[in-house]
C-alpha cells in the first residue's frame, strides 16, 4: 500500500444528455467503470444537460473550472471556432461511427481536436458517438431529387448549407419547438437525432417516414476536463480514463444501435415508413457535401487540417472519388 | 426625481419599444413562411438576442421605480427605523449583487469578444457576443442606479420617486 | 458543509432576506452567491453570469413579453367596457347578475389574456366602480373580481403554463389544451356560488331598477355587437394554437397584430395608446426576468452541490404512496404560494418534482394543470397575494385591503374544492388533449 494515502479525485462532469436517457445511463456506465477501476481514487458525478450550467455554456465553465469536465456535442462550439465544426460533423462524410473512430484514434483526428480545444485549458480525454442521424419527415423523401422544397430545420450552418444545395427551404427553430413545429406543419423535416431519440421525444406520431439508415449527420460528443484537473492526476489514472472513455465510446453506439434496432421494430408497426437511400443517392450527398467541406476549409488554419485531414481518410477508404 | 432618475426613466421606457420590433419581426417570419414560403434565416436568432439585451438594460429601471418584486407583509410592520436599516442593508446587498454581476460579466464577455463569437446557424451573426456585453453593461447601469437609490437614502429623502403610484402604470405579471 | 446544513443556511437566509424587504430576484442572487462562494469559491459567480445569458437565449420565454404586449394593448382598446355592458343586459336579472356578467367578461377576457395584472386592474377600473355603484357588497365584489380576474393563468394562453412547459419539458400545447376543462370548471364554481350567495342574501346585490332592465329588445340586440371583436380574436388566437399554424411564440405575436386591430376597429388606434402598451410591456418583463435570473442562480448552485438530487431522495425516502407524495407537493405549493410568486416557485420546485412525478408514474401534463391550479391560488393567498395588491391599485379608497381578502375566502376554498376534482377526475383536464391529438 502507497505510504500516504491519496486525496480522492471528485469531480462533476455535465453531459448534453437529459435524465434517464440511454446515452445518459451509458455515461453514467462510464462513471461506475472508473470508480472501480480507479479503487475510488477517481470518483465522477453526471450531471445531465443543463443541470448546472446551459447546455451551450459548458466550455467557458470547464474553462474556468467551475465543471471539472463536459460531454458535450463538440459542434456546440463552432461560434467559438469554425473548426470545432468542421470536426466535430463533417455533414455527410461517413457511414457509420466506426470510421469516425477509426480516423480519430489512428489518423490524427483527436490530437487535432487536442489542439482546438487548447486556447481554453481544456484537455478532450477521447471522443464517443451515438451513430448516424435520422431525418423524421412528414412526406416520402426517397432520394435527393425529392429534397427540392423540403422545409427542414437545420440548426448547424454547415448542414444548412449543404441542403440548400438540394433546394430545401432552411427553418431556424430553437430546440423546443421542434415537436410543435413538426406538428404543426411549420417543418416537414427535422435535423434531431437517431431514429431512437426522434422516436422519443415523439417525432414519429407526426412524421411518417424516416431516413434511415441516415446519412447526413453523425455529431463527435468529447469527453474533455480542465486541463489542470487533468495534469493533477497520476500516470495510471489518465490512462484508466483514456481507455474508459474509449470503452464509453463503443457502450454508447452500442447502446443506441440497440435502441434504434428496437425502434425501427416499433415504428413499423406504427405504420411509419423507413426510407434507406440507395448507395448512389448516398454518394450524391456526399460529393454535393464536399463542396460545402471545402468552403468551411478556407475559414481558418485549423479548419483546413481539419477538412484536408478527413478528405485523406474518406479517399484511403473509397468513400469520395 | 433628479436628472439621473429622468434619464433613467427615458431610457427603460425607449428600450421597451424592442417588444415592438420583436412583435414586427416574428408576424412577418410567419407571414415570410405562409405568403412567400421563404422563412427568414435571421428571425429567430435576431428576436432572441433584442429581447434578451432588453432583460439585462431593463433592470435599472425597474430598480429606479422600486418594481423589482418584493415581500413586504412583515416589513411593513417595522418600526420606521428597523425599516430604515433594513432598506440600507438591502441596498448593500443589491450593490455586492450588482459588482458580481459587472466584474463575472466581464469575465464571460471577454473571451466571447476574442472569439468573436457567433451563432453557428445559418445566419452565424456575432448575437451571442452582443449579448453577452450586455450583460456586464446592464448590471454596471442597475449598480449605477442602486448607488443613487442608496445615496439619497442616505441623505433622509425616501426611496425611489413615487410617480408611479397609479396604478394603472405598474408592472402586471 | 454537507448538503443538509446548506439547505437549511439557504431556507434561513432567504426567509431573513424576504422579511426585510430585499426584492425577490436579489434574494435568491444573493443566497446563490453565499452559499455558492461557501462551496466552490468566487467561480461560483461566474455560473450566475453564465445561467443569466443561457435563459436570455430561450426562445419560448418571448412569448412571455408578446402575450403581455396583447393584454395591454386590449386593455386600451376599451373592450372589456363594451363586453361588460353587452353581458350586463344578458344576464341583469339574475341574482347578482352584473357578478355572474363579471366572471363572464373575465373568463372570455382570460382567453385573450395571459397576464393577471393586465386581467384585474382592467376589471377593476371597468367593473368595480358599475358594481358599487348599484350598491353591491364590496366584498363580493373584490372576491369576484380577483377570482375571475385570475382565470387569466388557468384559461390559455397563460404564461404560467409556457413556463411550466419550459421546465418541465413538456408540450405547451398539450398543457393549453389541458387546461381549458379545469380553467372551465373553476369559472363555473365562481358563477354558481355567486348566483347561490345572492340569492340567499339579496342585500349583497340589488337588482337593476325596472327602467334599467326595461330597454327594448332592438337595443339590447344592438348592445350584442360589443361581443364579436373579443369573439373573433379568442377564436383567431385558438386557431393557431390548435390548427397548426405557428409556434406558441409566433401565436403571441399573432395575437399582438389582433389586438392592434382591434384597437384600430375601435377607434383608440393612438400614439399615446401604443406607447402606453409598449412601456407597460416593459416594465413588466423587467420584473418577471429578473425573478427568473435570480430563481436560476440559486437552482443551478444548489444542483451543483448535489441538492436537487438530495431533495428528490428525501421525499421518495418518506415511503409516502403516490397518492400521498402528490398531496404533499400541493401542501409544499399552496404554503410557497402563501409567501413567494410563482415564477420563485416553478424555478425552485419544478426541477425536484417533475421527475419524481414521472417516476410515479404520473402524466406531467396533468402535474402541470395541477400546478397551475396552485399557483393561480397563490394569486388569491394572502399575505402574499398578487391579485388583491393589483386591485387595491385601483380600486376607490374605501375599499380596503382586508376587505378584498375577506372577499376572496370563499373563491379560495372553491379553488381547493377544484383542486380536488381534478386529482380525483384526471380526466377533467387530461379528456380534451386525448381526444384532440
Ligand atoms: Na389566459
Ligand atoms: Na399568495
Amino acid at each position: 500500500a502507497p505510504a500516504i494515502a491519496q486525496k480522492a479525485h471528485r469531480w462533476r462532469i455535465q453531459t448534453l444528455w437529459q435524465a434517464g436517457t440511454v446515452n445518459q445511463q451509458a455515461f453514467e456506465r462510464f462513471c461506475e467503470n472508473v470508480k472501480a477501476m480507479t479503487d475510488g481514487r477517481l470518483q465522477i458525478t453526471a450531471l445531465a444537460s443543463g443541470a448546472a450550467v446551459g447546455q451551450q455554456e459548458t466550455l467557458d465553465a470547464v474553462s474556468r473550472g467551475l465543471l471539472d469536465g463536459h460531454h458535450p456535442a463538440t459542434v456546440y462550439w463552432t461560434g467559438r471556432n469554425p473548426a470545432f465544426g468542421v470536426i466535430g460533423d463533417l455533414n455527410g462524410a461517413y457511414d457509420n461511427p466506426y470510421q469516425a473512430q477509426d480516423y480519430f484514434e489512428n489518423y490524427g483526428g483527436l490530437d487535432l481536436l487536442k489542439e482546438i480545444y487548447k486556447p481554453f485549458k481544456i484537455y478532450p480525454i477521447g471522443v464517443a458517438w451515438w451513430g448516424m442521424e435520422s431525418i423524421p419527415v412528414s412526406r416520402p423523401v426517397r432520394g435527393p431529387e425529392d429534397l427540392k422544397g423540403l422545409k427542414m430545420r437545420l440548426p448547424q450552418g454547415m448542414s444548412a448549407d449543404i441542403f440548400a444545395k438540394f433546394g430545401v427551404v432552411a427553418v431556424n427553430l430553437p430546440g423546443t419547438e421542434v415537436f410543435s413545429g413538426l406538428d404543426r406543419g411549420v417543418i416537414e423535416a427535422a435535423d434531431w437525432g437517431t431514429l431512437g431519440m426522434n422516436a422519443e421525444i415523439g417525432l414519429h406520431e407526426k412524421a411518417k417516414w424516416a431516413l434511415f439508415p441516415g446519412f447526413h449527420s453523425m455529431p463527435v460528443g468529447d469527453v474533455s476536463v480542465n486541463q489542470d484537473r487533468w495534469d493533477a492526476l497520476t500516470p495510471d489514472l489518465k490512462a484508466i480514463l483514456t481507455v474508459g472513455v474509449r470503452d464509453f465510446c463503443r457502450d454508447m453506439i452500442q447502446s443506441v444501435a440497440r435502441q434504434d434496432a428496437a425502434t425501427a421494430v416499433a415504428l413499423a408497426e406504427k405504420k411509419v415508413e423507413l426510407i434507406a437511400w440507395t448507395p448512389e443517392g448516398r454518394r450524391k450527398f456526399r460529393t454535393t457535401a464536399e463542396e460545402v467541406w471545402q468552403q468551411y476549409a478556407q475559414k481558418n488554419e485549423l479548419c483546413k487540417k481539419a477538412v484536408d485531414g478527413q478528405v485523406a481518410y474518406l479517399k484511403s477508404r473509397g468513400l469520395i472519388g | 426625481m433628479n436628472r439621473f432618475d429622468r434619464a433613467s426613466a427615458a431610457f427603460s421606457d425607449a428600450i421597451a419599444w424592442i417588444y415592438f420590433i420583436v412583435f414586427l419581426i416574428t408576424a412577418y417570419d410567419v407571414a415570410a413562411r405562409y405568403i412567400f414560403n421563404s422563412p427568414t434565416v435571421w428571425g429567430a436568432d435576431l428576436v432572441i438576442a433584442l429581447a434578451g439585451i432588453h432583460y439585462m438594460l431593463s433592470g435599472a429601471g425597474a430598480l429606479q421605480r422600486g418594481d423589482h418584486v418584493r415581500i413586504d407583509v412583515i416589513y411593513n410592520m417595522l418600526p420606521a427605523r428597523m425599516k430604515f436599516l433594513s432598506d440600507i442593508l438591502s441596498d448593500l446587498i443589491i450593490i455586492m449583487v450588482l459588482v458580481a454581476l459587472v466584474w463575472f460579466g466581464v469575465a464571460q464577455a471577454l473571451p466571447s469578444i476574442h472569439d468573436f463569437e457567433t451563432t453557428g446557424t445559418a445566419w452565424n451573426a456575432p448575437t451571442p457576443m452582443v449579448m453577452k456585453i450586455a450583460i456586464p453593461v446592464g448590471a454596471a447601469l442597475m449598480l449605477a442606479q442602486a448607488l443613487v437609490n442608496l445615496a439619497r437614502r442616505l441623505r433622509g429623502e425616501v426611496g425611489p420617486p413615487a410617480e408611479t403610484a397609479d396604478a394603472t402604470s405598474r408592472p402586471l405579471d | 458543509m454537507s448538503i443538509e446544513y446548506g439547505t437549511l443556511l439557504i431556507v434561513t437566509l432567504m426567509v431573513a432576506l424576504m422579511v426585510i424587504g430585499l426584492p425577490l430576484a436579489f434574494v435568491t442572487a444573493f443566497t446563490a452567491g453565499v452559499f455558492g462562494f461557501i462551496l466552490f469559491g468566487t467561480e461560483s459567480f461566474f455560473l450566475i453570469v453564465s445561467r443569466i445569458f443561457t435563459l436570455m437565449n430561450n426562445y419560448a420565454l418571448i412569448s412571455v413579453p408578446l402575450f403581455v404586449l396583447m393584454g395591454c394593448i386590449l386593455e386600451r382598446s376599451g373592450l372589456v367596457e363594451g363586453m361588460f355592458k353587452s353581458l350586463h343586459l344578458l344576464v341583469g336579472r339574475i341574482p347578482g347578475g352584473l357578478a355572474v356578467a363579471t366572471i363572464v367578461a373575465s373568463t372570455i377576457m382570460a382567453a385573450m389574456v395571459g397576464v393577471i395584472g393586465a386581467e384585474i386592474v382592467t376589471l377593476g377600473l371597468v367593473c368595480l366602480p358599475a358594481m358599487l355603484r348599484r350598491g353591491y357588497d364590496k366584498r363580493l365584489v373584490s372576491g369576484v373580481i380577483c377570482a375571475g380576474g385570475s382565470l387569466g393563468t388557468m384559461i390559455p394562453p397563460s404564461v404560467v403554463l409556457i413556463v411550466y412547459g419550459l421546465v418541465a419539458q413538456v408540450s405547451i400545447g398539450k398543457l393549453f389544451m389541458a387546461a381549458i376543462g379545469p380553467g372551465l370548471l373553476l369559472a363555473g364554481l365562481y358563477a354558481a356560488y355567486t348566483v347561490f350567495i345572492c340569492w340567499r342574501r339579496p342585500e349583497l346585490a340589488p337588482l337593476p331598477d325596472a327602467r334599467e332592465s326595461a330597454a327594448p329588445l332592438s337595443q339590447r340586440l344592438a348592445e350584442m355587437r360589443q361581443l364579436i371583436a373579443p369573439a373573433l380574436l379568442i377564436a383567431f388566437v385558438m386557431t393557431c394554437f390548435y390548427t397548426g399554424i405557428a409556434t406558441p411564440t409566433e401565436v403571441g405575436a399573432l395575437g399582438t397584430l389582433g389586438a392592434l386591430v382591434i384597437l384600430a376597429v375601435n377607434g383608440q388606434f393612438t400614439f399615446a395608446n401604443l406607447r402606453h402598451s409598449v412601456v407597460q410591456t416593459g416594465r413588466t418583463v423587467a420584473m418577471v426576468t429578473w425573478i427568473f435570473f435570480g430563481a436560476s442562480a440559486l437552482v443551478g448552485i444548489y444542483t451543483l452541490a448535489g441538492g436537487t438530487d438530495f431533495l428528490r431522495g428525501e421525499i421518495l425516502d418518506l415511503g409516502f404512496s403516490p397518492l400521498g407524495t402528490l398531496l404533499m407537493m400541493m401542501g409544499i405549493l399552496i404554503v410557497l404560494g402563501c409567501f413567494i410568486d410563482w415564477i420563485g416557485i416553478a424555478l425552485l420546485t419544478m426541477p425536484i418534482f417533475v421527475p419524481i412525478i414521472k417516476s410515479l408514474g404520473y402524466d406531467p401534463v396533468w402535474f402541470g394543470i395541477l400546478f397551475c391550479m396552485n399557483m393561480q391560488l397563490s394569486y388569491l393567498s394572502p399575505p402574499f397575494g398578487p391579485a388583491a395588491f393589483y386591485l387595491k391599485g385601483v380600486a376607490p379608497p374605501e375599499v380596503s385591503l382586508s376587505d378584498i381578502f375577506a372577499g376572496v375566502w370563499p373563491f379560495i376554498l372553491l379553488q381547493l374544492v377544484a383542486l380536488g376534482m381534478v386529482i380525483a377526475l384526471p380526466e377533467i383536464a387530461m379528456w380534451l388533449p386525448a381526444h384532440t391529438q
